[in-house]
């Protein structure tokens, strides 16, 4: 062993500190015993097996048996504690031999949510963090393919878009904003059943971003969302500082389902569901688009149409009309899913199996879909002296997709109306001799990308004393990837000549693992009003990324053009094995006073081998208290006020998502051959950057009011990260596009988040309640020394937030040329990007709020989900290029205001467009209100057969949309990628 | 009665063995390095790591950067933005915009141009430096090196100063310094190219026979003729073209064979990464059908040649109808692959030498000899010699050098710009033609990030 760490050191101490109060609590034993026994009845006289018996402030204690009945060696007159969970905790003290009790149900413990921390539990009325929670009473009823979409607008601060409805691709997480400037440094950790899940997308853009656009393969599909019995946001630095550099971006905590204590329950469950394109555009028809081109090659002068220009040189018919949207993209894609499970255990044994197939369709031309299969796997064992609780879950995801090899979203909009027939009368592909790129050569091109994640966790809990328990959490995750990318000679215009000589092939392996471990020491004590919880644990992490990335070119026929034998030519175009290790020890002190007054510490030592040797160790730490002032005296008959709590934490966090040897000066082969190979630089090295901090504050205060009918939140948080590590963007003449480094900056995210539930009716037929969430969050650059100097400066400015950008100032059209027109900031008569390009515009979204009812009545029940964002968003009319040019256009993009059509040989309204293009017209009101589900489901009452039970239900996804934007949808905006789908699904669920 | 918690020898043991595993050590949180890199220091302490190194700079200017023969390098692009190639395709945005030179500032076609050439620079200086230092690399090797990573850096800041205009001349490794870096007038960098090249010839004065497919001494000073055909200082052109002339050359025969991998007359060139693949010119030139698909020649260049002109028979080929033809340049004519490779990407070759010898006598006036070697290159292509030197012999040469080169690597743009005929032969074919689009614009993003690059070129 070379250098002792600081958790070395630390941690033995801790452990002397814990097992002096081990020893200290055992001397009890040498005094003199009597013995006590009694039985526990429930206010009904039913004996209650299982009651914890012990002396209090010893560990000395039992269990009753099945009759109730316990016997104890106790000191005389000790105070004895009767506990069970459910009931009313009794403190006796004892005289006598024997003592029999009675236990009264505790309403208020029976209803009481218990939050996932992690690391550990905690009652939600007793947490201090900031945690939001769905559970599978939410995602089960929603007919989605990924659990991200689950929890689209039910959670305040967690923003959730999809930019793709292509199934497999789509979804970005952003939890309470964007805190740091890289994009791939604002994605939160994803835990499942204590094991960090593999979250990075495996798929390598080269293969995948034609038809999955920006949003590659998310492997989060990979969990069915009906494996999930609740989910968990850890948001605040209180909740997240125990995950220390890995929790800036808040934490994602996924808990699967387990068995139970109940006789064994067969379950079968199935839904069918069809999806279409909610919206269309609305473009012009082809007599509008020939007058704009014809106007457009006017404007240009040009009076002989061009050789290329089929539209309008006669090659193609004039007066053809096609909808390209209802041909390309205006199918059904038609999902399935079955799963059964069998769940059910004793009083010490548990167990659940689940078993789920579906596919997801498509809504392009040809058959295509994502099909996925699903395990979960789940046993837990309590020995016969109930001091060893071992469980262990198995969650396997599967996807096969197999994909044509574009979106063909764009083409569907952009294609000209007038465009050739799709298909020879034959039935082959129609090339019109050459003159067009008929969009279905896509369909030739294949994309598959298969892929298998599993997770295995192994839970050991043992109780050491009655107050230290000892737990350990291993587990290992791997995925395996397998992307195909398989493009044969006849995507090209045969008008080029090409045979399978040009055909290839790329394969894409991928394999990651992680296995952690984490032995934890937990240890709770009550000594009269105070309460005292804490755990101590470490943390050894070890990852691994490989990928390859192979080409395979020049095939005999295009046959076997899976088969790399068949290739005359094939290269390695990457290769990658990276390790990432990680350790750290992290601890928790929670201390209750009074059942009123909660403060809880938190903080991790962090060791990551991102960093270079001497930065490699971080600290974090966070303080949370709380103040649950319902309970003061003042209050505790108020008719009014059930609960009340105030709250507030600060601490830090930080980051390590860089990349592995981010630190390393070294050189990679580059995938091209060249007589002994390339060597190329493997990034522009930086070897003194070093852990960013995150700073969070945070304020809240939560009310039940009226019997708990009514409850709210509030929170106020405050985020600031500095010494932000961003890769800073460089001139190309540096011969890198940018360095990872500390930037010198301080970046504010500051929000309000409120939250409420209203049980509106409740009664024996009509249950009806309502609840809500709202939250708004800000960003702002707080201060940045040098910015002026930095290649920062005409990004971003102090005071404004990092989404901001800078535009040109559109004015205008000018009457005369009749191009658009931008202000001359500096004067000179020149309209030019470092001098002019002075708007600021503001991408954050405003705030996003979702809004909810569940009714029910008798068996039947309604539940519907509203999600509605304020935002700014791309201008879809700016996706399809400058209007007058071949590509068709929105049928309003020649309004009064809009620049004349150009066919592109005007180099003057070139470059005005291309300005227009990167002024404020390129954002445009992307707000909307969306019915996100709405689900009718109705109980089958217990009728055919005493132990079957059921639902049948219908439900909708993404079902109205409200708003102004006018591309196809405003969540994924954009006119490239498909949008979320509309999607109508029946089901059922049977329990016998 | 039972005490569930009196055995405690395990539990005792359970929290000792854990104590073991918390007593970690900073070894856990170390990473080897990867199978995959290796570090800097350990590239240029081999002579094969290192020229591994540095023939990285060749797989991208053949395969993605300025020069490469795919569509976005400057042969075809250049070809589209001057008056060679005519465009017929509808999707290609990049290519569109070069063909109706509607370039603007934030084109990624532009920004990819600079970019990757100034990644090239960069890997250049890392050899230079880190051979330098190299305790492990003979001295030998150190010279074929270093004098191929300067001869390249000279390359490709040539061909930047051709389509920017004043540009940048980076020497340095350290981004700190390149981050900031300002333009350098073009005489100066033509001074400071030309110090260089003469530094890379020396170099590789002593590598063993010249081989075509990497940069020799020859390469250099065929470089060099052309930095002073350019800057107009025709004695030292004259100087460099005859010396490479001299050196054993010769001019392929029949003119078909020009192309091929062991042409007599190149100078320099790539060969393709894998035996048996052909050139990525085939690739993108040669289209078929009835109508091209992609790309042909302009009518006007092909218009331009002289009856029995061997380069128009042997370099154009016909397609389409007998009423609506095409033609395509076929220079290079392995589309696909063949048994053993065929032809390599001629970068720089013999002929050129001739021209270059031929324009400096032109100019210094040593009229005879240069009639006589122009006839030898007429003879060459079945052309009828000229009798007397003509009178309109700029204009001839400028034709017969867009004759030779055409569809290679911008030489027409650069020479009508050189020459200063841009605008009168430009207005001929593209009437919407103006003057400041003899450059093309710094990227805007460059221009954002460091503001010593400013101003932008006139008229954008």
């Amino acid at each position: 062993m070379k250098k002792i760490t600081f958790a070395a050191l630390a941690v033995p101490l801790m452990w002397v500190l814990l097992l002096l109060l081990f020893f200290n609590s055992n001397k009890l034993h040498a005094q003199e015993t009597t013995v006590l026994s009694g039985v526990v009845k429930t206010a009904d006289g039913t004996p209650i097996e299982g009651v914890t018996v012990w002396q209090q402030n010893t560990d000395n204690g039992t269990q009753t048996n099945e009759q109730g009945f316990y016997t104890l060696s106790i000191s005389p007159n000790a105070v004895i504690v009767f506990e069970y969970i459910g009931y009313k905790t009794q403190t006796v003290k004892a005289s006598g031999s024997i003592l029999n009790v009675t236990l009264t149900a505790d309403d208020d413990m029976l209803d009481e949510v218990v939050i996932n921390a992690g690391y550990y539990s905690v009652k939600d009325k007793e947490r201090t963090g900031s945690i939001s929670k769905i559970t599978a009473k939410e995602i089960g009823q929603q007919p989605v393919a990924n659990p991200l979409a689950a929890m689209q607008g039910r959670m305040a601060g967690v923003n959730i878009t999809q930019s793709s409805g292509t199934p497999g691709g789509g979804f970005d997480i952003q939890i309470r904003g964007r805190n740091s400037l890289r994009t791939e440094g604002n994605a939160p950790l994803y835990i499942v059943d204590g094991v960090p899940f593999l979250s990075d997308t495996n798929s390598t853009g080269d293969l995948s971003v034609e038809i999955l656009r920006s949003t590659a393969n998310n492997p989060l599909q990979l969990i069915n969302p009906n494996d999930i019995e609740s989910i968990e946001v850890l948001k605040d630095a209180d909740a997240t500082a125990i995950y220390g550099s890995r929790g800036a971006n808040g934490v994602v905590l996924i808990t699967t389902k387990k068995g139970t204590n109940q006789p064994t329950v067969f379950s079968l469950q199935s839904h069918t569901a069809i999806g279409v394109v909610p919206n269309f555009m609305n473009l012009m028809n082809s007599g509008e688009y020939l007058q704009m081109r014809r106007d457009a090659f006017a404007n240009d002068k040009i009076a002989e149409y061009p050789a290329n220009a089929y539209d309008m040189n006669g090659t193609w018919d004039a007066n053809r009309y096609t909808d390209w949207q209802q041909q390309l993209i205006g199918g059904k894609a038609v999902s399935q899913q079955v799963s059964a499970s069998v769940r059910g255990g004793d009083k010490r044994n548990s167990f659940m199996v689940q078993a789920s197939t579906a596919k997801d369709g498509t809504v392009f031309p040809g058959d295509y879909g994502n099909k996925r299969k699903n395990i979960l796997a789940q046993f837990s064992h309590i020995t016969d002296d109930e001091k060893w609780n071992i469980s262990t879950q198995f969650v396997r995801g599967e996807s096969d997709n197999r994909l044509l090899g574009v979106d063909l979203t764009r083409d569907a909009l952009t294609l000209a109306p007038n465009a050739p027939a799709l298909y020879n009368p034959d039935g082959s592909l129609n090339w019109e001799n050459g003159t067009w790129n008929n969009p279905l050569r896509w369909t030739n091109q294949t994309y598959n990308a298969k892929n298998v994640q599993w997770l295995t966790a192994w839970n050991l809990e043992g109780k050491l004393t009655r107050s230290l328990t000892f737990k350990a959490v291993a587990g290992y995750n791997e995925m395996n990837g397998d992307e195909w990318k398989i493009i044969p000679h006849t995507i090209y215009n045969p008008a080029m000549g090409l045979t399978s000589a040009n055909s290839s092939s790329m394969q894409g392996i991928t394999k990651a693992s992680v296995w952690n471990l984490e032995p934890q020491l937990h240890f709770h004590e009550q000594f009269g009003r105070h309460k005292v919880t804490a755990l101590v644990g470490t943390t050894f992490l070890k990852q691994s990324n490989a990928k390859q990335v192979w080409r395979a070119s020049n095939f005999g026929s295009d046959a076997q053009i899976q088969n790399f034998l068949a290739a005359k030519t094939l290269r390695l175009m990457t290769n990658m094995a990276n390790e990432y290790a990680y350790q750290a020890v992290f601890t928790r002190l929670n201390y209750m006073y009074d059942d009123r007054f909660i403060v809880n510490i938190t903080g991790r030592r962090d060791g990551s081998s991102r960093f270079g040797p001497n930065k490699r160790w971080g600290n974090f730490g966070a303080v949370g208290a709380a103040w649950l002032f319902s309970r003061e005296k003042i209050f505790e008959d108020s008719s009014w006020l059930s609960f009340g709590k105030l709250r507030a934490s600060y601490g830090t966090t930080g980051s390590d998502r860089i990349g592995d040897y981010q630190y390393l000066d070294t050189y990679q082969y580059s995938g091209g051959v060249y007589e002994g190979g390339g060597l190329a630089p493997a990034r522009l090295y930086n070897p003194d950057f070093s852990w960013e901090t995150n700073r969070k504050m945070e304020a809240a205060m939560e009310l039940s009011l009226f019997n708990n009918r009514v409850s709210l939140s509030a929170a106020y948080y405050r985020n600031v990260s500095g010494n932000q590590l961003v890769g800073v963007p460089l001139p190309g003449t540096t011969g890198f596009a940018s360095v990872l480094a500390n930037l010198p900056a301080e970046v504010e995210n500051t929000g309000w988040e409120f939250e409420f539930k209203y049980r509106v009716l409740s009664g024996n037929d009509w249950n009806w309640s309502l609840f809500g969430n709202w939250s708004s969050n800000r960003n702002k650059l707080l201060e940045f020394p040098g910015l002026d100097a930095s290649t920062y400066k005409n990004m971003y400015t102090i005071g404004q937030p990092t989404s901001m950008i800078y535009v040109y100032d559109y004015t205008g059209t000018d009457p005369v040329s009749g191009a658009y027109t931008f202000r001359d900031v500096n004067g000179d008569g020149v309209w030019n990007a470092a001098d002019d390009k002075k708007r600021i515009v503001d991408l954050t979204p405003r705030y996003s709020a979702g809004i909810g009812s569940e009714a029910s009545y008798r068996n039947w029940s309604l539940d519907l989900l509203f999600h509605a964002v304020k935002q700014q968003g791309a201008n879809a009319a700016l996706g399809f290029g400058m209007p007058g040019t071949f590509t068709n256009q929105p049928a309003d993009a020649l309004s009064v205001s809009a620049q004349q059509p150009s066919a592109g040989y005007n180099n003057d309204f070139n470059a005005a467009y291309s300005r227009y293009a990167q002024s404020q017209q390129a954002f445009t009101d992307a707000s909307f209100i969306r019915l996100k589900n709405v689900t009718l489901a109705y109980s089958i009452p217990r009728v055919f057969a005493s132990k079957l039970s059921g639902r049948i239900y219908i439900s909708g996804q993404n079902v109205f949309t409200w708003t102004n934007y006018k591309g196809l949808d405003p969540e994924s905006q954009g006119i490239t990628s498909l949008p979320p789908l509309r999607v109508w699904s029946a089901g059922f669920i049977l329990n016998y | 009665m039972k005490n569930i918690y009196r055995n405690r020898i395990p539990n005792l043991m359970a929290v000792l063995l854990c104590s073991v595993v918390f007593t970690a050590c900073e070894e856990f949180v170390e990473t080897d390095l990867p199978v995959t890199e290796t570090t800097a220091d350990a590239v240029f302490n081999d002579k094969l790591t290192a020229e591994a190194a540095l023939l990285e700079n060749y797989v991208s200017l053949r395969d993605r950067a300025l020069t490469t023969g795919t569509i976005p390098g400057i042969g075809n692009l250049m070809g589209m933005y001057a008056d060679e190639s005519l465009n017929w395709q509808v999707g290609s945005m990049a290519e569109q915009a070069f063909f109706t030179n509607a370039i603007t500032p934030s084109d990624a076609a532009v920004q990819n141009l600079w970019n990757d050439s100034y990644k090239i620079i960069y890997q250049c200086n890392r050899i230079i430096d880190g051979v330098a230092q190299s305790p492990a690399v003979t001295a030998a090797s150190k010279d074929q090196l270093t004098g191929e990573a300067l001869f390249t850096r000279s390359f490709v800041h040539f061909y930047l100063v051709q389509l920017f205009g004043e540009v940048p001349y980076v020497t340095s490794t350290d981004y700190r310094v390149n981050k900031t870096v300002a333009k350098m007038p073009v005489g100066a960098m033509y001074t400071q190219l030309a110090k260089d090249l003469v530094q890379a010839g020396t170099l590789l004065e002593n590598t063993a026979a010249p081989v075509n497919t990497r940069p020799s001494k020859y390469a250099a000073e065929a470089l060099l003729a052309r930095l002073y055909l350019y800057a107009e200082q025709y004695d030292k052109a004259l100087e460099y073209s005859s010396g490479v002339i001299a050196a054993g050359f010769s001019v392929d025969q029949p003119v078909e064979n020009t192309f091929l991998k062991g042409g007599k007359s190149i100078i320099w060139s790539f060969k393709p990464g894998v035996e048996g693949a052909n050139t990525n010119e085939a690739l993108i030139y040669i289209v078929t059908g009835t109508t091209p698909a992609s790309r042909s020649l302009s009518d006007n260049l092909v218009a331009s040649f002289e009856q029995g002109d061997l380069r128009k028979e042997l370099w154009i080929k016909k397609m389409g109808t007998e009423n609506a033809p095409y033609y395509h340049a076929f220079k290079y004519r392995e589309k696909g692959p063949t048994a053993a490779t065929k032809e390599h990407s001629v970068l720089l070759r013999l002929e050129e030498m001739l021209l270059i010898r031929l324009e400096a006598d032109l100019y210094l006036g040593n009229n005879a000899t240069a009639l006589q070697n122009w006839n030898s290159i007429r003879e060459r292509y079945g052309l009828d010699p000229f009798t007397e030197l003509p009178a309109n012999w700029k204009q001839l040469l400028l034709d017969e050098r867009r004759h030779e080169f055409f569809c290679e690597l911008g030489h027409r743009f650069f020479d009508m710009k050189r020459t200063g005929t841009l605008e009168q032969e430009m207005l001929k074919t593209k009437p919407s033609w103006q003057k400041s689009f003899a450059k093309l614009p710094l990227p805007q993003a460059e221009l954002m990030l460091n503001p010593n690059l400013l101003p932008q070129n006139e008229g954008y």
